[in-house]
């Protein structure tokens, strides 16, 4: 076991860190801090059983994170009944013929494997098939999606969702996510760890990609707004009776304290799954599954002398890795209440997820949370921290300097900065992270 | 005719790839690290070279001057960045390149300011008749012209120098290579100068095409470029050299016949992972 103390001490600190947030900005701010705190910490979880478990370099957290929020719109908007009947049947059964060229392809793949004398030929049906099936699929599809955009496109334009509860949505989006990325581990995990970390980080522009372009599926770069909220919304709380006498007795303002309240209930929810999911890693992590995991990752030629099913172990935990970055993904869209594809940047997705494990060690459960935790405080607090750092710097210099005025003018761009010195300073100084793996 | 622009856009393109490309790849041949941080380079070089052409009036000096600052750069960043983890496992090293890369930008923005810089008269902006009727300006010929010259002085350098014969072996064996009297450090300093004024001399040959540098600019070549040394078997020079070429021939008709279907940039990765898929040690490796 990692030293009880060092846990203790690090969480310890990271309640201090919030606390005085609460007290010196504001309870609010401290709140939203906390509740991206606790959706960073599934991530990292999520990366930590990747690559701490197994050694598996998933750059593609930004892809998984998308799918995860697209099924967050999908499941919990009403559907567009009027984009239904433009086109919905017609684009299923676009849909419908695709997956049969796929099979078909797939079929004539497996069955021609024998054809090793004329390889060319195979090549050539192959293209075909897809290049005739894909003309085929487009010419079906084409339409019906002209049709489903044109729906209102100022409002609609798009197929809406199912209609269910958007709680029922952190499961489909981890469902799906765990499905794209089986998917992926099929083509990509034989590959070495370099290959691997480009190709993810290639599908997962790909996938954001296909998101922003695909009106018909949520609109595209033009948003979905106003997802359904799984907590009550605040203009309602006002009104209650139990919320206005809360109030008082705390001597909060009553808009702050329903605000308070629905983050609170937000936060009730996230803490939920991270406990559920930490305790299932943990188990898992000690288990002879982890202990199998450990090997494989510290020496697969000896693992798979040992009769480990390398392959299919890697595919395993890269699919349960990428289901948690999808579930983080599909709350983080409840959260948020809205599906902004342009949001998807690799920067704030993939390599902050990364510095997070990093920095709080990987492989140690432990270390991936408080490292979610630190590292999304420090990336929202980089700013104020900024501003501060160079008034302090320039304390010295004369109030009209140019120089001066430059540097404090910049100070709104120090937030990458810090994070890239931060982790910088963590891997010279600290290189197994804040809380190493524990030595078993 | 258009089919000929095309590809002639697409070459000209497919130069400027080479030349990040080959800094990147003779890197992860030396030291086995993907060098994102490469891209921040050739953002500095565009840089110098807007601002030492609007300083001097002369597009050679700034050309030159940028070419042995960021080769400098580029050693310090192997000094400052890679020395102290080379020792960890690779991953490691990548992350941190990453981390500096997008640090990098940001002091971009802190120096030069957040917003784009252009040439205040923009050099090398003549039409030129080819050949028959194909317009091209001086620059997209010089950036060719340059490309050439560069790479074949690189070839040179491979082939006929003390330098370069160290290099091929120490990528073939370091411990062979170290045991011979080959000096490694000395040659993965010279690599990194290399590379990164390569890196620069497309910095300033982007900057001049568009007009325009922007602390952003390294953000699209950072993993394209990354893309190409994969298509070209990692480490591979004449791979990562053909790579980039097609690349460009293929982003440019790409462009224009499956624009709706997939943009430039996601191109690079949709080809990238067909290409895994059926030859997954890049295009150009043997077996």
């Amino acid at each position: 076991m990692t030293s009880p103390m060092r846990i203790i001490t690090v969480f310890f600190g990271m309640a201090i860190l919030l606390a005085f947030v609460g007290i010196n900005q504001s309870w609010n701010v401290a709140f939203s801090i906390l509740n991206l705190c606790v959706i960073s910490a599934i991530m990292a979880l999520g990366v930590n059983i990747q690559w701490g478990y197994a050694g598996l370099v998933n750059f593609g957290v930004m892809g998984f994170v998308a799918v995860g929020g697209l099924a967050g719109v999908i499941v919990s908007m009403p559907p567009v009944e009027a984009a239904w009947a433009a086109g919905g049947t017609q684009l299923m059964g676009g849909f419908a013929i695709m997956g049969l060229v796929i099979a078909a392809a797939t079929i004539f793949w497996k069955k021609t494997q024998h054809w090793k004398d004329r390889p060319r030929k195979r090549y050539l049906i192959m293209a075909l098939i897809i290049i005739l099936g894909y003309a085929f699929y487009r010419y079906i599809a084409d339409p019906a999606i002209d049709a489903i955009e044109a729906v209102e496109p100022a409002k609609t334009g798009y197929l809406g969702g199912l209609g269910l509860h958007i709680l029922f949505s952190w499961i489909v989006g981890a469902i799906a996510a765990g499905l794209i990325a089986m998917l992926i581990g099929r083509i990509a995990l034989g590959l070495r760890s370099d290959y691997l970390a480009i190709a993810t980080l290639g599908i997962s522009e790909i996938i954001i990609y296909v998101i922003k372009n695909e009106d018909w599926m949520a609109r595209g770069v033009k948003n979905v707004n106003g997802l359904p909220r799984p907590v009550p919304y605040e203009l309602d709380l006002q009104e209650e009776q139990w919320v206005n006498s809360l109030a008082e007795s705390m001597s909060f303002s009553v808009i702050n304290a329903s605000s308070l309240i629905v983050k609170l209930a937000y936060l009730s929810l996230f803490v939920a799954v991270l406990i559920i999911l930490f305790i299932m890693a943990e188990k898992a992590l000690k288990s002879p599954w982890g202990r199998m995991m450990r090997a494989i990752r510290d020496n697969e030629v000896a693992a798979a002398a040992m009769g480990k099913d390398v392959k299919n172990r890697h595919l395993q935990i890269f699919i349960i890795g990428s289901a948690i970055l999808g579930l983080a993904g599909a709350m983080l869209t409840t959260l948020d209440g809205q599906f902004t594809p342009a949001s998807y940047q690799p920067l704030r997705y993939t390599f902050l997820i990364w510095v997070m494990v990093i920095v709080g060690g990987s492989g140690n459960n432990y270390g991936s949370i408080i490292g979610g935790f630190i590292i999304w405080f420090f990336w929202i607090e980089a700013e104020p921290l900024g501003l501060w750092l160079i008034e302090l710097l320039t304390s010295g210099m004369s109030a009209d300097s140019a120089l001066k005025a430059h540097l404090l003018e910049s100070a709104a761009h120090t937030r990458l900065m810090t994070m890239g010195l931060i982790m910088m300073l963590v891997l010279r100084f600290a290189p197994k992270g804040l809380i190493p793996e524990a030595k078993r | 005719m258009l089919a000929i622009e095309i590809l002639i856009q697409g070459l000209i393109q497919g130069s400027i790839y080479a030349l990040i490309a080959l800094g990147l790849t003779l890197v992860y041949g030396l030291l086995r690290i993907l060098h994102v941080a490469h891209a921040s380079l050739f953002t500095l070089g565009g840089y110098l070279g807007v601002l030492i052409t609007n300083a001097t009036g002369s597009l050679f000096l700034a050309l030159l001057l940028a070419m042995i600052i960021v080769g400098f750069v580029g050693m310090a960043s192997y000094r400052i960045l890679y020395y102290p983890i080379l020792s960890r496992p690779p991953l490691i090293a990548l992350i941190a390149s990453i981390g500096i890369f997008i640090a990098s930008e940001e002091v971009f923005r802190i120096i030069f300011g957040p917003f784009s810089i252009s040439y205040i008269s923009p050099p090398l902006q003549n039409q030129i008749d080819v050949f028959s009727g194909i317009m091209l300006s001086e620059a997209r010929i010089m950036v060719v012209l340059l490309a050439f010259i560069l790479l074949l002085g690189m070839n040179w350098l491979a082939r006929q120098t003390r330098l370069g014969i160290a290099t091929r072996a120490s990528v073939v064996d370091p411990d062979m290579a170290m045991s011979s009297g080959v000096n490694v450090e000395t040659i993965r300093y010279s690599i990194f100068f290399i590379g990164s004024a390569f890196a620069a001399a497309a910095g300033v040959m982007v900057s001049l095409l568009n007009n325009l540098v922007e602390p952003t600019m390294g953000a699209v070549p950072s993993y394209k470029a990354l893309a190409i040394i994969v298509l070209g078997g990692l480490g591979s020079v004449r791979g990562a050299l053909i790579a980039s070429l097609m690349l460009g021939v293929i982003e440019s008709f790409g462009t224009i016949y499956f624009g709706n279907l997939l943009d430039r940039d996601s191109l690079a990765f949709a080809f990238l992972i067909l290409v895994l898929m059926i030859r997954p040690k890049g295009i150009f490796t043997k077996g």
